[in-house]
């Protein structure tokens, strides 16, 4: 089975110079799972790039989180979407 | 080295203010940033633009020098050159060790024009000591290949040398991959904006069907001609697999386009050890041409009985 990796809030932050409160915001507005544990935070390896990413559309476009979760959203029905395209042009070979 | 017009990237008179160029900036960064345009290649080069315009034309200094040689860059570069022999050490730009921070600046960030212009390497910019978030770093850029194969060829797991740049990576396929999949192959793309890290190697196959069978997925398909008489009567019929040919029971009565189904004899499954699609047969009745006197004659008698 494979297993995630997490890393503490706090160290990531002093890493990627994010704020910490940035992060937490992120936990609020459920863009990102914190694992608790003996009293420390984690996060998961997979939401890395995300708050890194959600960071530079913060910093960079000056957009909110409620913006943020608007953004993820369509990103995310995008990529489906992209997927599915895929998926029926390769079925539509088979009658072409 | 192209000339850059960094007023036409943002899309402004050169009598701009310095809130035009600020408002010109923002909403081109919402439309092109690379976050919000995932694999868009053209966006992500015209955000690097961007982004040198606005340092440029956002800083005082900047914009004055390029205002002044313009187009003439090269002119520039001869009269820095003749400034640093006339200053000794003391020159703008070119000097790599007056990088403010440094620290994950990435010279290929910005084009070949703006580090002649204004020094390669960072020189004779401040980058806010040494804060990288000042710019955003980005993942460098996915580079794209294919592969094509035929489908013969994905029966097994096939062993393929690819040559990126001057490095050779020896990458296997695993059997059953489809046609237009991507196999990703992390940090072998191009380097990162910003000391962001590299990009991936993205290789898209492209399955050449060199069979008579049709592909979904896992399963293929094929159309067998049977004669009216083994449709009627049943009997035995040889049939082209991807892996030889096998003997068919067809049953007697059968229908024009009855449809079977030859189990494990279709692609493999990505994945999935051991495990294969299946072959759907689909049988067309062959009618019997030219007859014959007495084939009308029986047909006709056959007829009569129904």
């Amino acid at each position: 089975m494979a297993r995630e990796k997490y890393i503490l809030v706090s160290h990531f932050c002093n890493q990627t110079h994010i704020e910490v409160s940035f992060v937490e915001n992120l936990h609020e507005y459920g863009l990102v799972t914190f694992e608790e544990k003996e009293n420390d935070v984690f996060i998961g390896e997979k939401d890395i790039s995300e708050i890194e990413k959600m960071f530079r559309l913060h910093h960079d476009l000056g957009i909110n989180f409620e913006g943020l979760d608007a953004i993820k959203q369509m990103l995310k029905r995008m990529k489906k979407m992209e997927k599915q395209l895929g998926l029926l042009q390769n079925q539509l070979k088979i009658y072409q | 080295m192209e000339f850059i017009d960094y007023y036409k990237v943002l899309g402004i008179d050169k009598s701009a203010t310095a809130a035009d160029i600020k408002k010109a900036y923002r909403k081109l960064a919402r439309k092109l940033h690379p976050d919000l345009n995932p694999n868009d290649k053209d966006a992500q080069q015209k955000f690097q633009q961007l982004n040198e315009a606005n340092e440029v034309l956002s800083d005082v200094e900047k914009r004055k020098k390029y205002d002044q040689y313009g187009k003439d860059w090269q002119h520039a570069d001869a009269y820095e050159q003749q400034a640093r022999q006339q200053q000794g050490s003391q020159g703008f730009g070119g000097q790599r060790s007056y990088s403010g921070g440094g620290q994950g600046y990435d010279e290929s960030q910005f084009s070949d024009f703006f580090e002649s212009m204004f020094g390669g390497g960072g020189g004779g910019f401040s980058r806010g000591g040494g804060n990288r978030r000042q710019t955003s770093q980005f993942k460098g850029q996915d580079l794209s290949a294919t592969l094509r194969l035929n489908l013969t060829d994905i029966l097994e797991s096939q062993k393929q040398t690819i040559s990126i740049g001057e490095k050779k990576i020896r990458i296997t396929i695993p059997p059953g991959v489809e046609d237009g999949q991507t196999l990703k192959i992390k940090g072998y793309g191009g380097e990162g904006m910003n000391g962001g890290p590299k990009g991936d190697l993205l290789i898209t196959f492209e399955i050449f069907n060199n069979t008579r069978f049709k592909r979904l997925e896992s399963n293929i398909y094929s159309t067998e001609e049977i004669s009216l008489y083994t449709a009627l009567l049943g009997g035995e019929i040889t049939v082209e697999t991807l892996t030889g040919k096998v003997k068919l029971n067809v049953k007697p009565e059968t229908q024009n386009d009855t449809k079977v189904k030859l189990k494990g004899k279709g692609l493999p499954k990505y994945k999935k050890e051991d495990q294969r699609g299946d072959l759907f047969i689909t049988y067309k009745i062959e009618l019997p041409k030219n007859l014959s006197d007495k084939e009308k004659e029986l047909f006709t008698e056959l007829s009569k009985l129904r």
